[in-house]
């Protein structure tokens, strides 16, 4: 399978008087269509490595490749359509915005784009009806549960058909049962739409490939494992 | 381009009455700087028109008391000096008018009636009988025609200052709306003065009014110079109203100081809404940024908001600035129900004032949309 994101000698340093370095030489592939799963305890660096990889942020050396386009020297204008057409992100807090309704949140990625056609449309609401969401289209997201809403930032992640999904701790804010679902819509939408998962995550729901992440250091490779874990 | 605008306008949606009570701080701080403008307008002109009403912007006179080739002087005026709107050559004398046992002390004014329509219109003033066309017809003004208890058709006597007596008849009475005038001013046509007081062909003086008053000195200097007779001077209304001029300068200067200060009051409360609304919305424009809109669309739509609170605010106050202006000149009125300060719609000015405000306003959303850019999701994201 050819890779999604490749991570090339990564290191990322905070501060400039006083220097935290968060990451150190981190090497890492996201193969296209895999599901991977990032642990570690807080303040190891996943959610630092989760922003590199999604190019919300830059390593303080070396190189981040996404789909076969080298990162490293991308204007910050390049990165953002990079972004917007590679990648879908989900986020613990979903961070919809209230402001607009549920089929425009989840048209809003493909705004981005500018891509209006009918195609897209017919895609969101194909997207809701998939996760029950569809008679609430028109709804304001501030009116749905928290497990509804989370579904809407999948939606919202999925529209611009994506080559690979980063999630930040989509479940830390959720109950035991909306958590299942969020995982179980994670594996479906893998399966139709061979959208590749990395999902930094704290709690037990592990998928995929599991990538263990300790003092900015991946351990790898006799700590990663490929753990089945049934959710249903 | 669109969706940045989608964006502003529903950002501006959220807040209603955040909004709301934006649109209506820079309508009241537009309308009043504007309506401020049309009053210091109006009050400049009804300033200028009393002073002026009955007296010329620039008046050409003899050294020696009278000059004869007046004719050709008032031809190279009027085709020298496009800025010359009326020209009108006269003869004004002391004098006095006798009726019975009352003698009263008059100005003789001896015009060519048609040529002072544009200066001081006397035929319009005519509220009984007709103008002096013939010679020995005079006009009597309003005041002095009730003090003599004459009226149209009588016949005054009036003696000049050799104490020679001419007898006039009356045509007509004016009303010039100022008593001082109508009681003093005893009008004919040239000839009729010229031979009162044995002048022949010469005339006194002749009086100019031009485009802008305000322009008396530079003109009355230029025709100055253009003049031949080395016995000829100029006088102007600045000139002579010294204190008037300052005070109107100096009230001009008062009024624009007021409307600087309100538009920097206006601006000032928009580039802080504005700014607010970054911060408001900061966790919105991340999430966008994270989902790949650029810095430069993320701050677009805060110039997209500048652009819909500042027209928002500028269409509102076009319905105050008419309140204003309807309010002012029907409630602010003298005791004869006239407006103390007649106001009147300048579309110029107007015009411009918007397009001052609009051009200040846009420029300075800049700092939100700077702001903008420079607001990193990864921020946002950490502290939601």
């Amino acid at each position: 399978m050819p890779n999604v994101i490749e991570l090339i000698d990564i290191n990322k340093t905070y501060g400039t008087r006083v220097k935290s370095q968060i990451l150190y030489d981190i090497n890492l592939e996201i193969e296209e269509h895999s599901i991977n799963s990032v642990i570690g305890a807080s303040g190891s660096g996943k959610t630092t490595l989760l922003n590199i990889m999604g190019i919300l942020d830059r390593p303080t050396c070396g190189e981040v490749v996404i789909d076969g386009s080298n990162t490293k020297n991308m204007t910050q204008c390049k990165l953002a359509k990079l972004r917007n057409q590679a990648m879908g992100f989900i986020f613990q807090f979903h961070f919809l915005l209230q402001e607009f309704n549920v089929l425009d949140n989840v048209l809003m990625p493909s705004e981005i784009q500018r891509n209006n056609r009918s195609e897209v449309k017919e895609r969101a609401n194909r997207l809701l009806d998939m996760l029950g969401l569809y008679k609430y289209r028109r709804y304001n997201v501030l009116d749905l549960s928290g497990g509804q809403q989370q579904r809407v930032a999948i939606a919202r992640s999925l529209i611009n058909n994506p080559k690979i999904i980063l999630a930040d701790e989509p479940t830390g804010n959720l109950d035991l049962h909306s958590s299942e679902d969020v995982y179980n819509i994670f594996k479906q939408m893998n399966k139709e739409y061979g959208v590749a998962f990395v999902i930094v995550t704290h709690d037990k729901h592990l998928a995929g490939r599991v990538i263990r992440i300790q003092d900015g250091k991946i351990m790898l490779p006799h700590n990663e494992s490929r753990i089945q874990k049934s959710h249903t | 381009m669109l969706l940045p605008f989608k964006i502003a306008w529903r950002f501006l949606l959220d807040k209603k009455l955040q909004t709301l009570l934006v649109i209506f701080g820079i309508a009241i701080g537009v309308s009043v700087q504007i309506f401020i403008g049309l009053v210091s307008q109006g009050l400049e002109k009804t300033l200028v028109n009393k002073v002026l009403a009955y007296s010329p912007h620039i008046t050409v006179y003899s050294k020696s008391g009278g000059f004869s080739d007046w004719q050709k002087e008032a031809d190279r005026i009027r085709s020298n000096f496009p800025e010359v709107k009326a020209v009108s050559p006269n003869v004004n004398s002391q004098a006095w008018i006798k009726l019975g046992k009352m003698t009263i002390p008059i100005l003789v004014r001896g015009f060519n009636i048609l040529d002072t329509e544009r200066l001081y219109n006397i035929t319009a003033a005519i509220y009984e009988g007709s103008s002096p066309v013939n010679n020995n017809e005079v006009l009597l003004g309003k005041e002095l025609a009730e003090r003599l208890g004459v009226k149209v058709g009588d016949e005054v006597s009036i003696l000049t200052l050799g104490r020679q007596t001419a007898t006039m008849k009356i045509v007509g009475l004016y009303d010039f709306d100022v008593a001082k005038i109508n009681n003093a001013w005893v009008i004919s046509n040239l000839t009729t003065a010229q031979n009162f007081i044995g002048f022949g062909d010469k005339v006194t003086g002749i009086e100019l009014e031009i485009d802008d008053p305000f322009q008396a000195d530079v003109v009355s200097d230029q025709i100055s110079r253009a003049l031949s007779g080395e016995e000829l001077a100029l006088s102007n209304w600045k000139d002579q109203n010294q204190l008037i001029v300052s005070a109107i300068v100096g009230q001009k200067l008062v009024t624009l100081v007021i409307e600087f200060f309100i538009m920097l009051a206006t601006i000032i409360s928009i580039i802080n809404i504005l700014t607010i609304n970054v911060f408001q919305k900061s966790k919105q424009v991340g999430i966008l940024k994270a989902m790949g809109l650029t810095d430069f669309s993320s701050s677009l739509v805060f110039v997209y908001q500048a652009l819909l609170l500042s027209l928002g605010g500028i269409a509102l106050s076009l319905g105050f600035l008419a309140v204003f202006l309807r309010g002012f000149n029907r409630y602010i009125v003298t005791a004869q129900g006239l407006p103390v300060v007649k106001v009147t719609v300048d579309h110029r000015f107007i015009g411009l004032s918007i397009l001052i405000f609009f051009g200040v306003s846009m420029s300075t959303a800049i700092f939100p949309a700077l702001r903008c850019i420079k607001l990193n999701p990864i921020e946002v994201i950490k502290n939601a």
